[in-house]
């Protein structure tokens, strides 16, 4: 299933930490601030941009010239996290 | 409920930048009376007020609406309308000590009062009190950063003391022990963002808080002050700052 960014988040860089700040009518589904790890991070950074997952996932294959299983492997952990907490959003659901 | 469309317009100053409020209740203005409000007849510029969301939310939250709950729900807007000055209003106490100033930051019930009275009952001479809950912090073009006197004094009302640079804040917790831990800027920050008042609404507001949160914990050390009893960790707190003053950091 392919993701995508859910709005109404602020992805904040503060002295190296990144905090994911939800917007206020977002407060009664997310915690006000969700502390990310930096792949975490960089993933979340390139989603809110549009892309999905698997776009995500093609780019780390150019940038590390490396198989496609591998970055998989790697990344959909990272892709399953977000997507369990609400923060991806399947990109069918948003389909008209 | 005051249903009147009326609004009471004035103007005045706070950490040097000139401000318009304009109120729902005239009585709001006397808790900003220290920072000598001038009444105007219309706004010279754009005022800083209380939405009627704002409101609603605050009495969803239980409260009722008067002249206190604007006062109170100015804090944010107020802050808010600082950022373009590079400074906000801060949830910390600040005290002044060697003419320096210290904040104590925390969340409401941690305790930050109990350090400041234990300060000032054990230090009444050396310890004084910029502001006792919300501070003004100025983040200014050479990297340092200065705490002003602000009207949200915290139940105590505590203020006095002029404004000074800042040296240090301590992030204070409740915990099994008493101990001081100097912290880096990666690990105060989201602590020290949940300080910044914003209301959380739009994106650039929410982008420039950090900016703010960033310029101010690149200024001086952070420590996580853990309490389990005053006076024993207070009296770490006021060893910190002294090494810091005799020993650098």
């Amino acid at each position: 299933m392919a993701y995508k960014a859910r709005p109404g988040f602020v992805l904040l860089n503060i002295c190296d930490a990144h905090l994911l700040v939800a917007t206020r009518p977002l407060w009664a589904e997310f915690p006000r601030i969700r502390p990310l790890p930096n792949a975490w991070a960089v993933c979340w950074t390139l989603m809110e941009k549009g892309n999905t997952d698997q776009d995500v996932i093609n780019m780390f294959m150019r940038l590390f010239n490396a198989p496609e299983a591998a970055m998989h492997k790697r990344f959909d952990p990272i892709f399953s996290g977000l997507a369990e907490e609400g923060y991806l959003i399947p990109v069918e659901e948003d389909a008209p | 409920m005051n249903n009147s469309s009326k609004q009471f317009i004035y103007r005045g100053e706070l950490s040097g930048v000139s401000l318009v409020f304009s109120f729902r209740y005239p009585e709001t203005a006397k808790y900003l009376a220290a920072f000598n409000l001038i009444p105007e007849s219309s706004p010279s510029m754009d005022p800083i007020s209380v939405s009627q969301q704002e409101f609603d939310d605050w009495v969803a939250a239980g409260n009722g609406t008067d002249a206190f709950a604007e006062f109170c729900l100015l804090c944010q807007q107020t802050s808010q309308h600082l950022f373009s000055s590079n400074r906000c209003v801060f949830h910390a106490a600040a005290i002044r000590w060697r003419d320096k100033a210290w904040l104590i930051a925390g969340g409401s019930g941690v305790g930050k009062s109990t350090q400041c009275r234990t300060l000032l009952e054990h230090w009444p001479n050396e310890v004084a009190i910029i502001n006792g809950d919300k501070p003004v912090l100025e983040c200014r073009e050479n990297g340092s950063v200065m705490a002003y006197p602000s009207p949200w004094n915290g139940k105590e009302g505590w203020h006095g003391a002029e404004a000074a640079p800042l040296a240090g804040i301590f992030f204070l917790r409740r915990g099994e022990k008493n101990s001081v831990d100097m912290i880096s800027a990666q690990t105060a920050a989201l602590r020290a963002y949940l300080c910044v008042f914003q209301d959380f609404h739009d994106a650039n507001v929410i982008t420039q808080a950090g900016a703010i949160t960033q310029r101010i914990l690149n200024s001086c050390p952070s420590w996580l002050l853990t309490s389990q009893d005053v006076p024993d960790s207070t009296k770490l707190l006021y060893q910190t700052m002294q090494e810091v003053c005799e020993n650098g950091v």
